[in-house]
């Protein structure tokens, strides 16, 4: 309880510090664009102060004027004095420049700047005033220094009022100057801190954005190897991967579904599977497809086996080829959990189906056969005993005819019970054998007549036997039974004009054959002489053939048959050390083949145990 | 040919024609005989916008045989002095003003001739160096 408080707390804490650092970001980045907006306004501010202030030297103007208002003074008070220095056009030009220097400080913009420097009164009208002076001045001859006099009086107060004015415009300047200066110091101080505002918002921000970048391109690369590893895990995977959206429509089929289905990803990318191969039309397969899609976890399939989440579904007779192809479904989500729609893992079960049920026949042969053996043995001992005591029951009733006859029924019936048993010991490999080095060449024509006989004139038969064939070892008598047994197999199957040949070879079975393996149990590989007896007949449907060895199966009709020609034919050879094998096609014949072990090797070959073993799946 | 007027702007050095003196001397007839142009701006001494009217500062120099000219020395009545590279005549429609609003300049305002710049159609000139060549009471053009 108290640890998952504790992670609970954790995760909380974990969620509030992700928040919180991009409260962080953002608080930067208003600090940030908020520090800039207001340090750029600021500066344009100033910029602007600056290029106003620039035409603001009224002292200029101001010194200037008084400077020549002196120097009319004076030039007035020289050609007074009758200065030869001094022409009339002389004073006349220091009038005008004084007059003009006057003039520039009553205009407009002059004007209000005196005004602002608490000067306006001591020049304002002081140019019109002057202008009067004109006549007096062009009037006024050399040496006439009362003249002089009186327009020298006339430029005392305006001297002195731009005195005062220069005097008073000073001051205000230096107010203004030092004001400004304030104002600017405060303004830098301002910008100052909203640099310092920038860098640190800048700083956080830059390494919020390294460590944002190195935390993106770790999980790149995290990803990225995530990526190979499930682009791998599909290109490898021995199981058929197949992904389809809701529409069924295939969005991801992996080598191993184009080596099952022989058709290339590019040419199913896009496509509904149904119209893919018809082994997703398949009446257990598209249901679960569909159903995987639409988001719902698939019930089991008709092999039903595994969880629910992802049942197994069996589908046989996929194709044409006659497999057996099995898929699971299962949705398939999206990082939010929405159905995109399903995957499917597909594998070919066909080699497992065929030897799971090779290996079902081997043991059900296995269990017959110990059975019918163990019955068959107690039932011969039984037999023994009828037989005997017949005998005996004949010698006592010798002299009554119709005794005899009785008994003899009797011992007949007793006979033939004493043959079905000899044959049941047979097929359960407990008959006793006297294994002898044949040449099977020499066996087959031994028995060349009777076979001719069993087959009547309706078949053909041929022989094709092996010059050089290797010697076998086995029971003659059996073998002669065996061989009788598959000729009168092949003469019921086969309809007249047909053919049986019965053929002879050296053969080596270097692995497992499917044609030999296909009898029921494994072969172990090596040389073997080998005596075949095939026929043109209908052949032997698929489901008939695993069964031909079973005793009393038979396809003949009731009474026509014992269903035991077959049983014994298994039961000789495989305790011969040998094998059956069975090659059918439906409608173009049978052959039953014998691989019989070779002489000299028996010795090396005893292996009693062999058919005990299971086929290696 | 000498000026029959009052001679009001004196034009010297690295000049091609003078007429008198070594020097290109202009009574205001003769200024005006340069062709008239206005300029409708406004200053930074006056209030409002004004019309100035009076030759370009480029066909002075062109009469004078100043076409080479790189820099001309611009002196006032009041003693002003100020160096004005002669590029700025060439770029600019820089006048020799003789009136302001229709009125003659006088020597007791700004006259008799001021140089104005043709500031209200190129914000590049209402700056402070430019503002420092405008030179009113102008009275003499030296020429380098």
């Amino acid at each position: 309880m108290r640890r998952l408080r504790l992670g609970w707390f954790r995760r909380r804490g974990g969620v509030a510090a992700g928040s919180r650092s991009y409260l962080f970001a953002g608080v930067a980045i208003a600090v940030f664009v908020l520090c800039l907006a207001s340090a750029g306004s600021r500066l344009v501010a100033v910029e602007r102060t600056m290029t106003r202030d620039i035409n603001e030297n009224m002292l200029w103007f101001v010194g200037q004027a008084q400077f020549d208002a002196l120097r009319f003074a004076d030039a007035v008070s020289r050609y007074g004095a009758a200065d030869p220095a001094v022409p009339q056009t002389d004073l006349r030009l220091r009038f005008d420049v004084m007059l003009s220097r006057l003039e520039v400080l009553a205009d407009g913009p002059q004007r209000q700047r005196l005004a602002a420097a608490g000067a306006a009164d001591l020049v304002a009208g002081t140019a019109a005033d002057l202008a009067a002076l004109e006549p007096d001045i062009d009037r006024l001859a050399p040496g006439d220094a009362a003249g002089a006099q009186r327009i020298r009086e006339r430029m005392e107060p305006v001297i002195a009022g731009l005195r005062d004015a220069a005097n008073r415009t000073l001051h205000a300047e230096r107010e203004r100057d030092l004001a400004r200066r304030d104002h600017r110091r405060a303004v830098m101080l301002e910008i100052l801190a909203y640099i310092v505002g920038l860098l640190a918002s800048g700083a956080f921000l830059s390494l919020r954005l390294i460590f944002g970048l190195r935390a993106v391109a770790r999980a790149e690369r995290s990803l990225r190897r995530q990526k190979e590893l499930s682009e791998r895990l599909l290109l490898s995977s021995r199981e058929g991967i197949v992904a389809f959206d809701r529409y069924l429509r295939c969005t991801l089929w992996n080598p191993s579904m184009e080596s099952i289905f022989g058709v290339p990803a590019s040419a199913v990318i896009g496509r509904r599977l149904p119209d893919v191969a018809p082994f997703f039309r398949d009446a257990s397969v598209e249901p679960a497809l569909t159903i995987a899609a639409a988001g719902r976890d698939t019930p089991f399939g008709d092999h039903g086996i595994g969880s629910a989440s992802a049942a197994a579904v069996t589908a046989e007779a996929a194709a044409a080829t006659e497999r057996v192809i099995e898929a699971s479904c299962s949705p398939l989500h999206d990082g939010s959990g929405e159905t995109i729609g399903g995957i499917a893992f597909v594998r070919d079960t066909t080699e497992r189906h065929r030897i799971d049920e090779a290996l079902r026949q081997s043991q059900k042969m296995e269990a017959v056969g110990q059975l019918t053996g163990g019955v068959a043995h107690d039932f011969n001992n039984f037999l023994t005993a009828i037989s005997g005591n017949l005998d005996l029951l004949r010698r006592r009733v010798a002299d009554d005819p119709r005794g005899v006859s009785i008994v003899e029924a009797a011992r007949q019936a007793a006979d033939k019970a004493e043959r079905l048993t000899q044959q049941l010991l047979a097929f359960s490999r407990k008959q006793p054998l006297s294994p002898e080095t044949l040449d099977l060449n020499a066996v087959v024509r031994g028995v060349e007549d009777l076979l001719r006989q069993t087959v009547s004139d309706e078949l053909e038969l041929s022989f094709s036997l092996a010059d050089d064939l290797a010697p076998g070892l086995a029971d003659r008598n059996q073998l002669e039974v065996a061989l009788l047994n598959l000729v009168i197999n092949a003469r019921h199957a086969t309809p007249p004009g047909g053919r049986v040949v019965i053929a002879t070879a050296n053969v080596e079975i270097i692995g497992r054959e499917s044609g030999i393996v296909a009898a029921g149990h494994d072969v172990a590989p090596g040389r073997y002489a080998r005596l075949s007896v095939s026929d043109t007949g209908a052949g032997i449907p698929p489901d008939v053939r695993a069964r031909v060895f079973e005793p009393f199966f038979t396809t003949k009709g009731r009474g026509k048959g014992t269903g035991l020609g077959l049983s014994q034919v298994y039961g000789f050879v495989r305790q011969s050390n040998g094998h059956v094998a069975v090659e059918s096609r439906e409608g173009e014949g049978t052959t039953f083949a014998l691989y019989l072990p070779l002489a000299g090797r028996a010795a090396v070959e005893e292996r009693s145990g062999a058919d005990e073993r299971c086929v290696p799946g | 040919m000498p000026p029959a007027g009052k001679v009001v702007l004196v034009v010297s050095g690295h000049i091609a024609r003078t007429n008198g003196n070594g020097v290109a001397s202009f009574d205001r007839e003769m200024l005006e005989r340069l062709g008239l142009r206005t300029v409708h701006t406004s200053t930074v001494w006056t209030e409002g916008v004004k019309d100035f009217e009076g030759p370009l500062v480029r066909d002075l120099l062109a009469a004078v045989g100043a076409d080479r000219a790189t820099e001309v020395t611009a002196s006032a009545l009041n003693d002003y002095v100020v160096v004005i590279p002669a590029a700025d005549f060439e770029k600019y429609g820089v006048i020799l003003a003789l009136r302001m609003d229709g009125r003659e300049l006088l020597a007791k305002d700004k006259g008799p001739v001021w140089i104005v710049y043709p500031r209200g159609d190129n914000p590049e000139l209402q700056d402070a160096r430019y503002d420092n060549r405008w030179v009113w009471q102008l009275n003499r053009l030296q020429v380098q």
